[in-house]
């Protein structure tokens, strides 16, 4: 083992995270292989995920503000690259959280800390805030079926063929990957899945537009220039840019035809 | 008898110790590598015209290597950035290409912001591509380019060598859709998804989305891209990190696809309105309804040269897509090229990589 601080801390924080899941990992080798119902399932995979996320989360945070990072650039793709390997929220998006995410991060933005507080407040009240958190709410329900459908699939598998665990921990895991490949790339071309989506990417725009609203009227009492406002300007900008391209390229192919050598013209026929 | 005071001793503990154990070494790995080392498009190059946040560049030849083509003009599109076909000096078709003696230039889009929300794709063919083309023919002394088309920018390619046929020596097309409902017709359900996921938004969510953001914004098509490849997505900073991780070149050039991934530029709105509705959803290019400027776009009229080079596994642009193109051009001079993998393998994967180059330069080379 290197005798770096970096990675000692770091390989210390790993004893530690394995020895808290021991009992997890002797439950795991006790109990399986074996069935489980699609109830049993849905049920002991939200309680896996709970679990993991606080875990991975109180790993990353100890490790985020400790010295692991210390060696890092403060900035770059390295250590953007580091933080994700880290964030559990890698494995709990995955399948659909991500759009889900991104949505989610383009509607809400920055959250000011000085300003627009109340307006920000009367937001959440918005019948848009709940369509959001409902539109949110079942997309996540919508993929935990894909999820589902393939736990219930691998836990069959296992049943009949239970010596995969032989092969060790990797075998089993891309065994579960594919699995779960197969089954989230089905579900994300249903109607439900798309329709589910689609649904929140309307919510995300419908109450991104409510919050313009609500912040332009704010920005109005305040005497400051809406988005509404800049948008026009843009559109003012973009239409003037067009007319003097076109200007200029018209003057550029009147000089060249004026200084193309001029043709002789024809004398005329006596 | 496993040992039950030893935790390791199972199998699943065993393993697990082990995972962590790499990941440790993979963060050591990181913490090693300075931002400056994870360099994509590197090969060096001049600035030869600029409007707006649009760049024109030229490529240096290589050293000892004498230039044999007249000049190339790369066109990426505005879904990510040029540098893929630059992403590391051994996988580049940038040096491929320059190794070859081909005179290569590449036009760089920039960063669209909102104030380039309203930039349609008009004006990126009739403006931006045709003021670059002047440019560079001016610099050549020449009157035609050839044109080196990458996906969305294929499409920008054969929408300006339909519309000024006249200024195009040679089409070629890589990985571009023509027939964006030709994803039905491919069998495979890892592919297409993009094509499906349009279709089923409404006009109004697409207006909606602009209206509400200006641009389609890049972190929201990088969303969907992810999903087309949801257990890439899952595994891709743990079990590929870890891989990559075991030596440095490969961790470097696993860190270079990440900076490129995570430079996806904003589409400019009304730009994206079009791609979206009109392309996507409606797929007007095919049907001879698409217009620039006012005026229809007729495949047809596609009379130069055409190579265009298609990926097997293209899971973003299916090649039923791709290939429709053969059906509408009007020349006979049409060649296909098929490539063993995917979408990006196209500019990344080693096997590819020598195809596609040999394959451009050949093509081009009977056609100087």
């Amino acid at each position: 083992m290197s005798d770096d601080p970096l990675m000692k801390a770091w390989q210390d924080s790993h004893d530690e995270f394995l020895r808290a899941q021991e009992q997890f990992w002797r439950r795991m080798m006790a109990e399986s292989p074996r069935s489980f119902s699609e109830e049993e399932t849905r049920s002991n995979a939200d309680d896996a995920w709970e679990a993991a996320r606080a875990q991975g989360q109180a790993w990353f945070e100890e490790l985020a503000t400790g010295k692991v990072f210390a060696n890092l650039a403060d900035e770059g793709i390295a250590r953007d690259t580091l933080q994700r390997a880290l964030d559990p929220a890698q494995f709990v998006n995955a399948g659909s959280g991500e759009i889900n995410r991104a949505i989610q991060k383009l509607v809400e933005g920055p959250e000011f800390a000085d300003i627009g507080i109340l307006e920000r407040q009367e937001l959440k009240a918005t019948a848009e805030w709940l369509a959001l958190r409902d539109a949110s709410n079942e997309l996540r329900r919508v993929t935990s079926k894909a999820w589902t459908r393939a736990f219930v699939r691998f836990s069959e598998e296992q049943v009949q063929n239970p010596e995969i665990w032989r092969d060790g921990l990797r075998a089993v895991i891309d065994r579960w990957l594919e699995i779960a490949n197969d089954e989230l790339i089905a579900h994300h071309r249903t109607s439900e899945f798309l329709n589910a989506q689609r649904n929140l990417l309307r919510a995300g725009m419908d109450y991104r537009l409510r919050e313009r609203d609500l912040v332009e009227i704010w920005c109005e009492t305040h005497s400051i220039p809406t988005r509404t406002e800049i948008d026009d300007l843009h559109w003012m900008v973009y239409e003037l840019r067009r007319d003097v391209r076109a200007l200029r390229k018209r003057n550029a192919e009147m000089e060249q035809k004026l200084r193309a050598p001029k043709k002789k013209r024809a004398a005329p026929s006596k | 008898m496993p040992d039950q005071n030893n935790p390791f001793e199972n199998n699943p503990l065993k393993d697990a110790w082990e995972l962590s154990h790499r990941l440790a070494q993979s963060a050591e790995a990181l913490s090693r590598i300075k931002e400056s080392d994870v360099d994509v498009g590197a090969t060096p190059k001049k600035l030869l015209w600029q409007q707006d946040k649009v760049t024109l560049h030229h490529y240096e030849p290589l050293d000892g290597v004498e230039v044999v083509t007249g000049p190339v003009l790369i066109v990426y599109g505005l879904i990510g950035r040029y540098t893929m076909a630059d992403l590391q000096e051994d996988r580049s078709l940038v040096r491929n290409l320059l190794a070859r003696g081909v005179d290569l230039f590449v036009v760089d889009w920039g960063h669209p912001t909102r104030a380039d929300q309203n930039l349609l794709l008009d004006d990126y063919v009739d403006y931006y591509m045709d003021d670059c083309i002047t440019h560079l023919c001016d610099v050549a002394g020449v009157k035609q380019v050839s044109l080196l088309g990458i996906c969305e920018g294929g499409v920008f390619s054969t929408l300006y060598a339909a519309r000024h046929p006249e200024r195009v020596k040679n089409l070629m097309l890589t990985i571009t859709p023509i027939d964006f409902h030709g994803d039905k017709a491919d069998s495979d359900e890892s592919h297409g998804f993009i094509n499906l996921w349009t279709r089923n938004l409404e006009d109004e969510d697409i207006d909606k989305m602009i209206r509400a953001f200006g641009n389609l914004p890049g972190e929201l098509m990088a969303s969907v891209f992810q999903m087309m490849t949801p257990v890439r997505t899952l595994t891709k900073y743990n079990l590929d990190l870890m891989d990559a991780a075991k030596d440095e070149k490969r961790l470097l050039n696993f860190l270079r696809m990440e900076k490129w991934l995570a430079d996806r530029p904003h589409h400019p709105g009304a730009a994206a309105r079009q791609w979206l509705i009109e392309l996507y959803k409606e797929n007007r290019l095919v049907c001879g309804t698409f217009e620039i400027s006012g005026q229809r776009i007729n495949l047809a009229d596609l009379k130069m040269p055409v190579l265009n080079v298609y990926a097997a596994r293209d899971h973003i642009i299916p090649p039923p897509c791709t290939r429709a193109l053969a059906e509408h051009v009007g020349t006979d001079d049409y060649t296909e090229i098929e490539l063993p993998g995917g979408h990006v393998g196209v500019y990344v994967s080693g096997k590819s990589q020598g195809i596609v180059g040999e394959g451009i330069f050949d093509w081009l080379m009977q056609r100087l």
